[in-house]
């Protein structure tokens, strides 16, 4: 692990290996810590304030990572995701960069267990991971302008699920029909970093049904 | 309070939403906020009251009741019914007057700062506008507005750059290293331009670099943060960027070079002092 200085008051931890199971060892840096940025191999911290003495708090960033932590419980999660023709943009690009068909994708999708890795790009948008190299599917050369909310999307072999009607260049295999962010709510997001996360299939009906359900993450823990 | 005839390009700020970035909810916030502060300052407002920031064209709104206002910028023809204004300076403007907020300076922010109180909801810590998270109406809001003006008197303008190069003092960033030696030389080395692409999401420079950086895994960003896109065009992300992108991180600015940089204007001349 390398710590790069970000700024005057952030400290950029690199080359670690699944930082979503290192987030909370750093909750005794607060309240001077305000943000706890991961993603795929690094970590961000951004600090309330200007860091004046630097060797100081490497050392305690260091120290957070040594110091043992209760075996912190996964959160397990069953998200419904249809497959309707009408929500899958990009069968031809999934079959024609993969080899397989698409039902063989949305079988190893339903069977398999993910984790999200971190979320961004959007609020709540989580960037999940578990799918094997063979569905490695580039990015739309050219976003599209407007991909519909709730789109379930591939891009490389990541799994990503958009809260909201935005821009977006990843391959659309499916829709869910929950809300995945609201900022009114306690929780804000559906998702949060370190969750794993069952798929399962349903029909264009329950779909329908499942649009009016209202904010909830409790719901869909396992 | 009022209604808005016109709106430009016009968001309602704060400082901005803090503690939310691993949700992927960005800072947002006043992009100049020197200016923002010395807004609320001249008012007598206490610090980090809302207020409206605008770009290029500016608002043209009706008092629906008297208030006291402050506007801070590069801003030119600021008027009351006819009547041209200053920028950084305390006005009354009474029920029915029109206010024209002016024209801005391309590339740069200014403030309509109201003297009162908010009394609006907070979304998670901030009244920041933010696409997906927030959209204040401004046709709704609620100051509970103070007639006693305890203002300052004074006229009072932050400083604002014109045709000088701005320093913008940074760190250098995460793939910084990765970086030909060349382009290393040209961005120490160069004087750079600001383009027309100045967003709150982030401001495209007008040259490129020598890049061979291929695109990294997402990974985490900053305001302030200069992408180098696989063409080689250089974006410095600002207040409303997404929490992690998938661009080469070469630099990442100071907050006082974020800040020089929202003034610098379209055209503007830049020079990178990367602390090394």
């Amino acid at each position: 692990m390398d710590l790069h200085i970000f700024n005057a008051h952030s400290l950029l931890l690199k080359g670690i290996t699944s930082p979503y199971k290192w987030i909370d060892y750093f909750d005794k840096l607060r309240p001077d810590l305000i943000d706890v940025v991961p993603s795929y191999y690094e970590i961000l911290l951004v600090f309330r304030k200007e860091l004046s003495d630097m060797e100081n708090i490497k050392e305690r960033v260091v120290d957070c990572l040594k110091s043992e932590i209760h075996n912190k419980k996964t959160t397990h999660l069953r998200i419904p995701i249809c497959f309707d023709s009408e929500f899958v943009l990009d069968e031809e690009r999934v079959e024609r960069y993969s080899g397989k068909k698409l039902k063989d994708l949305k079988k190893y999708i339903c069977s398999e267990h993910f984790e999200v890795a971190f979320l961004g790009f959007l609020p709540g948008f989580p960037y999940v991971q578990g799918l094997p190299d063979l569905y490695k599917i580039p990015r739309l050369d050219s976003p599209r302008p407007s991909v519909p909310k709730g789109s379930f999307a591939l891009a490389e072999n990541q799994l990503g699920l958009y809260p909201s009607t935005s821009p977006g260049g990843w391959n659309i295999i499916g829709n869910c029909p929950l809300p995945l962010c609201n900022v009114h709510s306690d929780e804000i997001t559906l998702f949060l970093t370190g969750d794993n996360i069952q798929f399962y299939e349903i029909t264009k009906k329950e779909h329908e049904v499942m649009q009016h359900y209202p904010f909830s993450r409790k719901r869909y823990v396992v | 309070m009022m209604r808005v005839l016109s709106s430009g390009f016009a968001s309602f700020q704060d400082e901005g939403r803090f503690g939310f970035r691993q949700k992927g909810i960005p800072y947002a916030g006043a992009m100049d906020k020197d200016a923002f502060r010395l807004c609320n300052v001249l008012l007598g407002n206490a610090e980090n009251t809302p207020m409206i920031e605008y770009s290029k064209t500016g608002l043209i709104i009706q008092a629906l009741q008297p208030f006291w206002f402050c506007v801070i910028g590069q801003v030119e023809g600021i008027k009351r019914n006819e009547v041209i204004l200053s920028t950084g300076k305390v006005y009354y403007v009474g029920e029915g007057d029109v206010l024209d907020t002016g024209k801005v300076r391309g590339g740069t922010f200014a403030y309509l700062g109201i003297a009162g109180v908010y009394k609006g909801t907070k979304i998670l810590g901030s009244y920041s506008d933010m696409e997906h998270v927030h959209k204040q109406d401004l046709n709704a809001l609620n100051f509970q507005l103070r007639q006693d003006a305890f203002y300052n008197q004074s006229r009072l303008s932050p400083i604002f750059t014109s045709g000088k190069t701005v320093h913008l003092d940074c760190f250098p960033g995460p793939e910084w290293p990765l970086l030909l030696a060349e382009a290393k030389e040209k961005i120490k080395a160069s004087t750079f331009h600001l383009s027309r692409e100045t967003w709150r999401m982030g401001f495209t420079l007008l040259e490129r670099i020598e890049n061979e950086l291929p695109a990294i895994a997402s990974a985490p960003v900053l305001p302030g943060t200069v992408q180098c896109t696989p063409s080689g065009k250089m974006i410095v992300l600002m207040k409303d960027a997404q929490t992690t992108g998938g661009y080469p991180r070469i630099l990442q600015l100071t907050k006082d070079a974020i800040h020089n940089l929202v003034r610098v204007g379209w055209g503007g001349k830049i020079k990178f002092d990367v602390y090394l």
